[in-house]
């Protein structure tokens, strides 16, 4: 890399001092480091887990190559991802005094083109997807602007207005976009009480799901008396559908550090745990690498800023337990022991970890932090609405047009989301439902596209915003198995402690599995037995919701009662038809042989396991439908394919 | 401070700090519990004991939930009751269907709460996969498809006894309370001392009965069957019967255990008193280091796997049910052409296992033929169609017949220490007895002490129950040995009197009564203390005859593997 | 001898974390488990005997979490993700097929892998997705598994498409 990271006591100065009071180089230096300014053409592969998937690594390397082969002066570099999922790997190019252009998709084989043209000063218009806007830049002919494409235009990118931009590794460059200056302030000019009044007055809440008032739970740990105090940034996000936690982690790590510094000064808490899903090393890497640079920086440490504030952080990587959502359960964790939930009160903010005052936010609402300490609450009740301000980031997926990263204001309507941003469903299909919250969620359905995103109206309409995973079904999707897949979930993942949960799941899943399944050899469900089993469904779902001891468990039978409500004919059609619509439930497939094409070759007969097909050789044969378990092994054995399903 | 709430429309008294449960106890007002356990701390796992609370949206569980003033409670409304009939019929769901050929058949708390709650038909079945039962353990069953996983035996084994044998594993659907790794208990830490037996609410946990044994043995005309019975035993049944007056309580089963087909029955508390007599002369040759007792054999095999280093500190002698065994095989003349056959009868599942160390059977001829428990008895007397009532008082058989005061003391914890020091007092002394009233308690709970001094020396005795207590004091022993001359460790809490073998009553009250029971029992025996059962004499002069002599007394331990 | 070439490992291993504080209990665990690809009885008993803690415990513990496994992983590796998107776009039929192939190639030596079912990969619009060794493969429909895993199994491992 050509760009000088700039050394630890300029950094220090930057982020300290006003900007009126840095010097002429120092300004210099940011505008290069924020590249609104560059001497040389710059290429930034954009690096997330999309791209990778997609084979970003390769297309870096092939840049790289070329570079060296043809001997260019050019800056090779990474940028974050950029919270669109098609289209990758992103290549952005910057041209010397010309705004920046996304290229994409960019496979190796790509690479020529895109940088050949580059050093022709015209660009391939087949793969530029968008440009940026700088006042700085002068902007391309025939290339939409990043602010045009609906995606990005429905969105309102605040908090993520870096994503895509800026590399996650370098904290240079997070400096050189105001980073840790709101934290430094905030040590050196205000108390803690006064930070938690300006996050009281910005009306903050927490984005872990629940979307309590942040500034009164740090109240009560600030209120309880106690010689150490902890803060836990929990960024497991073990939501099998939702990736947000893991992103503000892997896009820009510093920003998840200054918020939970500032977060730790408002309590009072010297000790911080970052807590990590660790299934993969790829957050963890990003996070450790940033807390290295911060703590070079003198940003955590001992007497930081000689504010007199110490502040210690430690990474633990999860050890993979969805019920570490739950704050006393992640508290367990943390104390070595299995992660079951405990009874509130007493409440982990007065009594958590080892005892001690313990605020447990979501990384998501720490997220929030900086901004709201350098440009006031204000500024934050501008977007979302009056009950909740500011913007969600969602993990935006499904049967849609365009899915990925989303971060939308408060107050926008579900079918905004789904039509706006996410461009309606592709492939031709419609809508079916939508599943937001993750396992703890429940499923939406067409009335229900016009209810704004807002914690007071969810709550009212009984639905958990969850950490964010909203995923977007057809009509190719069964409602049946969706409440299944989050019920299989659930019933693995519980803490196993208390019986509703714990047995009413399994129970639950049980009754599901039994209208969506053909009964074993011998065994009989009748269609009576089957309906009766779903009507015990929403009994059982009732008490489990009564008496369960944590949110997993109030909340399992959510998705199931939300789809029945929806789809009551679906789930008919399951238990007396033994029909799925959607095609997903293969268990629920009649296989039939179609007369015309079987040529009688005895192949599928000799096969069968069950001895469910019969003929005279060089006739049609016929599949006897109460003996088929419905194998396919016919289906496969067949060289005609005249074995088919319905 | 005591103030009021409203439990279904009634005032009742409740004192800050405690909970729903336990104002709900006081007043008489009974709610279903299962994970519930008296003196741990309440998790909240069950959510059987839910009730309803005015201004609280959800169902509120009534253990761990704080009194406060003013609160209004309901306890059975048709919404409390509709969830508590589900959480049982969850269980059911996937519980085992056999009810009438599981060992807890009538006495089941699962059983007792689905009829409580009128449970009348399976609306939910759902098949668990395969568990195999573990068997390896001489003492204790374990029946993990019985399981409900309320958690009392993972506790008991490690908050009170110290072990951790059981723990649960995995999570969700996949929860199961495991050994480690699921090996045999026989492998674990476990000391077979039946507390987790005592508090399985089902099946899932339960001795090794050995009835069918025990018929075969009684009905196999080549063999000549006597039994040992310790006096808890009689003691317990005693209750089960509704016998008040426990002398005669012990001699009419005597008669019921002769009408089952023994030859003679046997006071194990005669045994009590050559015990308590050897460890005195041990205690004496010692010359100032601690001997701690060795009649309890779960405190043996705790020590051997978790204390080596005071292996060398612990009493040789055979445990008075082994001694039985030992003495009997050698004083039973073999007439008839018949072998003797030795059953001891006791309040301990330990026992069980202690009966089949290796030490124990020689090659051929186990000391101890077989180890009943007190439950397993009551079951036979009722196989055999006997009716306790009906039976007649008959005596103890020679030479195990009479038993000073502490031999019948030895079930407390506590009743071993006394007698050894009141043996000890009286030898050193040349025949005084030991003046009543020096027994204290050192701490609350069950440690106590005994102390007095003789010839310029302060002799102190110390006797502990509980095994994870017994253990803390150990350690804190550590600084200073020798300070306590003889150290009684019973790992069953309050010792004998709450032996894993006992009859399993819903009693909080029965540990005191069985104490107090005991103790009056001793006060009424003129012997005052062992050595002053001379009958022991007679048989000492014997054993001096036998080949073996002494040493048929004593044996040695050895340090165990454990994890 | 091989003990003791294992307890020195372990021994490396146990001293980085503190015996009297329980919160590096699980760190401790996940040291081991990265270590030595799993969780072996013996490790319990050692970590266990580091903490001062008893053996079941640590069973108790390594048995709740998702992290930690009981017996080595050798060979190929097939991960598909099963998490709520990459579900919704059929990863269901792609998991049948893998177990179907597994189960039918048996003895054939293409067919003897690992299939691990991994949650959200968060490229949820290039699903299904599938990984065989490292190897990253998008947009993957059933009938394509079965010439995913014969091709690349056997291969190296890392790399991407």
């Amino acid at each position: 890399m050509s760009l000088q990271a700039m050394n630890r006591e300029t950094a220090r100065r930057i982020i300290a001092l006003p900007p009126s009071k840095i010097t002429r180089e120092e300004q210099d230096l940011l505008l290069l480091l924020r590249r609104d300014r560059c001497t040389i053409p710059v290429i930034l592969v954009s690096e997330s887990r999309p791209a990778r998937v997609s084979g970003s690594n390769a297309t870096y390397s092939a840049i790289a190559d070329y570079i060296s082969e043809n001997n260019l002066s050019v800056e090779l570099g990474r940028c974050s991802g950029k919270g669109f999922q098609q289209n990758e790997p992103f290549v952005d190019v910057q041209l010397p005094g010309k705004s920046r252009v996304t290229f994409g998709p960019v496979s190796p084989e790509i690479v020529p083109l895109i940088l050949d043209g580059m050093i022709n000063k015209a660009i391939p218009m087949e793969y530029a997807l968008w440009q940026y806007r700088n006042p700085m830049h002068e902007p391309w002919d025939g290339v939409p602007f990043f602010d045009e494409i609906p995606y990005f235009s429905g969105q309102v990118r605040k908090l993520t207005r870096n994503f895509g931009l800026s590399d996650p590794a370098s904290v240079a460059e997070y400096i050189a976009r105001d980073g840790y200056k709101a934290f430094v302030k905030a040590i050196s000019n205000y108390t803690a009480a006064d930070i938690t009044e300006l996050v009281e007055q910005s009306g903050l809440r927490g984005r872990g799901g629940a979307g309590y008032p942040t500034a009164q739970k740090w109240q009560v740990a600030r209120n309880t008396l106690s010689d150490q105090k902890y803060l836990i940034c929990n960024a497991d996000e073990s939501d099998p559908g939702a990736f947000t936690d893991k992103a503000l982690l892997e896009r820009e790590p510093h920003k998840v550090i200054e918020g939970v510094a500032i977060a730790a000064y408002a309590i009072g808490a010297s000790m911080v745990f970052i807590y990590v899903n660790a299934s993969d090393s790829y957050s963890t890497d990003c996070i450790e690498h940033a807390l290295s640079e911060a703590a070079a920086l003198g940003l955590t440490g001992e007497n930081i800023f000689d504010s007199g504030f110490n502040l210690k952080v430690q990474l633990v990587r999860s050890a993979g337990a969805y019920i570490c959502g739950e704050e006393t359960a992640l508290i367990n964790n943390l104390q070595g022991k299995r992660a079951i939930p405990r009874q509130k009160p007493p409440y982990p903010s007065e009594k958590g970890l080892f005892g001690k005052p313990t605020v447990v936010n979501n990384v998501e609402t720490l997220f929030n932090l900086p901004d709201i300490l350098n440009y006031g609450p204000q500024w934050y009740r501008n977007t979302g609405t009056p009950d909740s301000p500011g913007t969600k980031i969602l993990s935006l997926t499904g049967k849609l047009k365009y899915q990925g990263l989303v971060e939308v204001p408060f107050g926008i309507t579900l079918n905004d989301l789904v039509t706006k941003i996410g461009g309606g469903i592709r492939n031709g299909k419609q809508f079916k439902a939508l599943q937001i919250g993750g396992p703890a969620g429940r499923c939406i359905g067409h009335e229900g596209l016009q209810l704004k995103l807002d914690y007071k109206t969810f709550a009212e309409a009984g639905i958990f915003l969850g950490s964010g995973g909203v995923v977007v079904l057809d009509e190719e999707n069964c409602m049946v198995d969706v409440a299944r897949y989050f019920l299989r979930f659930i019933s693995r993942e519980s803490c196993g402690k208390c019986i509703p949960c714990r047995e009413g799941s399994r129970r639950m899943l049980d009754i599901l599995n039994a209208i969506s399944h053909r009964p074993e050899q011998g065994a009989s469900h009748e269609p009576l037995e089957r309906f009766k089993g779903v009507m015990t469904l929403e009994s059982l779902a009732e008490v489990i919701k009564d008496t369960s001891l944590c949110g997993l468990g109030k909340t399992a039978p959510d998705t199931v009662l939300s789809t029945l409500r929806l789809f009551r004919e679906e789930y008919e059609e399951h238990i007396f038809e033994r029909k799925c619509r959607a095609g997903v439930c293969t268990d629920l497939q009649t296989y039939y042989i179609d007369m015309e094409a079987c040529t009688g070759c005895t192949a599928c007969a000799k096969k069968c396991p069950v001895n469910a097909i019969i003929g005279t050789p060089r006739q049609p044969f016929f599949i006897i439908e109460q003996k088929c378990t419905g194998c396919g092994i016919c289906m496969e054995t067949c060289k005609f394919s005249a074995v088919k399903t319905r | 401070m005591n103030f009021f709430i409203t439990v279904n429309n009634r005032e009742i008294e409740a004192v800050k700090g405690e909970t729903i449960l336990q104002a709900l106890k006081r007043a008489g007002i009974s709610i279903p519990t299962l994970c519930n356990m008296e003196g741990f701390t309440p998790t909240g796992a069950c959510r059987l004991c839910m009730v309803e609370v005015k201004g609280r949206e959800g169902l509120v569980p009534s253990c761990s939930q704080p009194v406060e003033e003013w609160m209004e409670v309901k306890t059975h409304t048709p919404r409390v009751i509709k969830a508590r009939r589900m959480i049982v019929e969850l269980l059911l769901a996937s519980h085992p269907d056999d009810c009438l050929y599981c060992e807890r058949n009538c006495h089941c708390e699962l059983q007792n709460l689905a009829f409580e709650l009128n449970v009348r038909e399976r609306k939910q079945s759902s098949r668990r996969p395969a568990m195999v039962k573990d068997l390896s353990s001489p003492a204790i069953t374990r029946d993990p498809s019985k399981c409900i996983l309320c958690g009392r035996c993972v506790r008991i084994c490690e908050e009170v006894m110290g072990c951790s044998s059981l723990e649960f594993s995995g999570k969700g659907d996949a929860s199961r309370i495991d050994t480690l790794g699921g090996r045999g208990l026989n492998a674990t830490s476990c000391i077979a001392c039946g507390q987790c037996v005592m508090v399985c609410p089902t099946g899932a946990l339960y001795e090794k009965k050995k009835l069918a044994e025990l018929q075969i043995a009684l009905g196999n005309p080549g063999l000549h069957p006597v039994a040992v019975v310790d006096p808890v035993v009689s003691l317990s049944l005693a209750d089960v019967y509704g016998n008040r007056n426990l002398r005669q309580s012990a001699r009419q089963l005597n008669n019921l255990l002769k009408r089952c087909g023994f030859r003679e029955v046997y006071d194990y508390a005669a045994l009590q008193d050559l015990y308590v007599r050897k460890t005195a002369e041990e205690l004496t040759r010692a010359e100032g280091s601690t001997i701690y007792s060795s009649n309890c054999p779960a405190w043996i095999k705790y020590a051997e796997q978790y204390l080596p280093e005071l292996l060398p500190c612990i009493s040789k002698l055979k445990s008075p049910s082994q001694l039985a065994g030992t003495l009997l095989k050698k004083l039973l003349p073999e007439k008839d052409g018949t072998k003797p056959f030795v059953v001891s009868f006791s309040p301990c599942t330990a026992r069980k296992y202690e009966s089949r160390r290796r030490e124990f059977n020689p090659v051929g001829e186990p000391e101890i033929d077989l180890v009943i428990t007190a439950r397993a008895l009551e079951q036979y007397v009722v196989l055999n169609g006997m009716d306790p009532a009906t039976a007649e008082a008959e005596e103890f058989n020679k030479p195990f017949q009479t038993s000073s005061m502490y031999g019948e003391l030895g079930g407390v914890s506590g009743g071993t220490m006394e007698a050894v020091a009141a043996e000890t007092y009286f030898r050193l002394t040349g025949g005084k007895d030991l003046p009543s009233g020096r027994l204290k308690k050192v701490k609350p709970g069950k440690i106590r002490e005994l102390v007095f001094d003789h010839a310029g020396e302060t002799w102190r005795f110390a006797s502990v129950s509980g095994m994870a207590e017994a253990a803390g004091f150990i350690e804190e022993l550590s600084g200073k040995p020798g300070y306590y001359r003889y150290i009684e460790v019973m790992a069953c809490p309050n010792g004998c009197i709450n032996g894993g073998g006992l009859p399993i009553l819903n009693d909080d009250n029965i540990l005191k009564n069985r104490q107090k029971q005991l103790t009056e029992l001793a006060e009424k025996n003129a012997l005052a203390c062992s050595n002053r059962n001379r009958t022991i004499d007679e048989l000492l002069s014997e054993l001096a005859k036998m080949d073996g002599g002494e040493q048929l007394l004593y044996t040695a331990y050895e340090p165990g593997k454990t994890v | 001898m091989a003990n003791n070439e294992n307890s020195r490992r372990m021994n490396d291993i146990l001293k980085q974390f503190r015996p009297d504080h329980r919160e590096d209990l699980i760190p401790c665990m996940q040291a081991v488990q990265d270590r030595e690809g799993y969780i072996s009885d013996d490790s319990m008993a050692a970590i266990g005997a580091h903490f001062g803690i008893p053996a079941i415990k640590v069973y108790g513990l390594a048995t709740f979490y998702d992290y930690f496994t009981f017996a080595p992983v050798s060979g190929d590796v097939v991960r598909i993700c099963n998490g709520t998107s990459c579900h919704m776009m059929g990863a269901g039929k792609l998991i049948s097929e893998a177990e179907k192939i597994k189960q039918t190639g048996a003895g054939k030596g293409r067919s003897r892998f690992t299939l691990k079912i991994c949650e959200c990969q968060g490229a949820c619009s290039a699903g299904p997705v599938m990984d065989v060794n490292g190897k990253s493969y998008i947009r993957v429909k059933p009938e394509e598994v079965r010439s995913i895993t014969e091709k690349s199994l056997g291969r190296e491992k890392g790399g991407e498409g």
